[in-house]
C-alpha cells in the first residue's frame, strides 16, 4: 500500500524453463529458487525470452511448494489476463 | 587493556583476519553442507561483502538506500551500465547503472561455485561440511587480492555474473511486455518500472513493480 488510494504490487521475474500441468497443479521449472518463498513479493513472473509464454502466479503463502533449487509447484492456476 | 586489544586488531589486520572472525583453538563438530546450505551461502555472502568493502573503499557507495541493509556497495567500477551497454542493451536505463557488478558476487550461484573450485583445486579438499567451510572462508579471506581484484580471475568473475545478469534482463524484459499488455485491459493499473539496481526492492528480488491507480477491484482468475 503506498498510499489511501494506490496499491503497490510487487513482481519477481525467473526464468521459465518449463511448464507442466500436473494432477492437482501446475509444476515449473526455473532456476536458483530455493529462497523464492522468503522474498517480499506479491507474484512470481516466470518467462524466458526465448519463449512466447508467461505465466504470473500470485504468491499464496501455503499453497505453493519450492521441490528444489531448480522446482516449484502450484496448487493453484495461474493469473489469467 | 585498551592497549592490548590494539595490538590484537593490529596483529589481526597483518593476518587478514578481520573483526568478525573469531580465532579458536577448539573446532567444533563437523556438519554436513553443501554450495546451496544457508549456512554455507549465509557465511559466503557475509565474507564477500566484507572483502569487496575492504578492497573498494575508494569506490565505496556513501548512499544509505543500497547494498544489503543500506550498508552500500561498489559503485563507478566493472559497472552494470558498462556490462550490460557491451553485450548490446544500448537502451538499458541509466539510474542506478553505477552500481557494480561485483555486489552479485555474494549471490550469485556462478560466481559462487567458481570461487569454491579454486578452493578445491588448490587445497584438495571437497566443500561438503563445516569445517571445510571455515577453511574455505579463511583461503577467500587470504587470497581476496587475487579473487576479488583486476586479475584474470576477476575477469572470469565479472564474465559469469555479466551473462547472468544479461539474461535476467532480457527475461524481466519480455515479462514486463507481456504485463504492459495484459494490463492496457485493466482500467487503472500501470506498471511503475524496474527496481534501480542495488536498491532496498533490487536486493531483496522485487525485480518491478506495478501499481493500482485507484481502488478498482480486479478479480483474477
Amino acid at each position: 500500500m503506498v498510499n489511501k488510494n494506490n496499491v503497490e504490487g510487487k513482481f519477481q521475474v525467473k526464468p521459465l524453463d518449463s511448464f507442466e500441468k500436473i494432477r492437482n497443479g501446475y509444476k515449473i521449472k526455473s532456476y536458483n529458487i530455493k529462497s523464492l518463498d522468503e522474498k517480499p513479493v506479491d507474484y512470481f513472473v516466470f518467462a524466458s525470452h526465448e519463449k512466447p509464454e508467461v505465466y504470473v502466479f500470485k504468491k499464496i503463502d501455503g499453497k505453493y511448494t519450492v521441490l528444489d533449487d531448480k522446482t516449484i509447484q502450484f496448487e493453484y492456476d495461474p493469473i489469467q489476463f | 587493556m585498551q592497549k592490548l586489544q590494539e595490538n590484537i586488531n593490529r596483529i589481526k589486520q597483518l593476518m587478514l583476519v578481520e573483526k568478525d572472525e573469531q580465532l579458536s583453538l577448539f573446532t567444533g563438530e563437523e556438519k554436513p553442507i553443501n554450495l546451496n546450505s544457508e549456512e554455507f551461502t549465509k557465511k559466503y555472502k557475509e565474507k564477500v561483502y566484507f572483502i569487496l568493502r575492504d578492497l573498494y573503499k575508494s569506490n565505496w557507495d556513501s548512499d544509505k538506500s543500497r547494498g544489503p541493509g543500506g550498508g552500500g556497495g561498489v559503485i563507478g567500477v566493472h559497472t552494470v551500465f558498462d556490462l550490460l551497454n557491451k553485450k548490446g542493451l544500448t537502451d538499458y536505463d541509466p539510474e542506478g547503472g553505477d552500481w557494480s557488478i561485483l555486489n552479485y558476487f555474494d549471490t550469485n550461484p556462478q560466481v559462487r561455485k567458481t570461487i569454491v573450485g579454486l578452493y578445491e583445486k588448490e587445497t584438495g579438499n571437497i566443500m561438503d561440511n563445516t569445517k571445510i567451510m571455515e577453511d574455505f572462508i579463511k583461503w577467500m579471506s587470504r587470497n581476496r587480492n587475487i579473487i576479488f581484484k583486476d586479475g584474470p580471475i576477476l575477469d572470469d568473475l565479472i564474465k559469469k555474473n555479466a551473462e547472468s545478469l544479461y539474461q535476467g534482463e532480457l527475461n524481466e524484459r519480455k515479462a514486463y511486455d507481456f504485463l504492459s499488455k495484459a494490463l492496457e485491459k485493466l482500467k487503472g493499473w500501470k506498471l511503475k518500472g524496474r527496481s534501480v539496481p542495488g536498491s532496498k526492492n533490487d536486493r531483496s528480488g522485487v525485480d518491478f513493480l506495478w501499481l493500482i491507480k485507484t481502488m478498482l477491484k480486479v478479480n483474477f482468475k
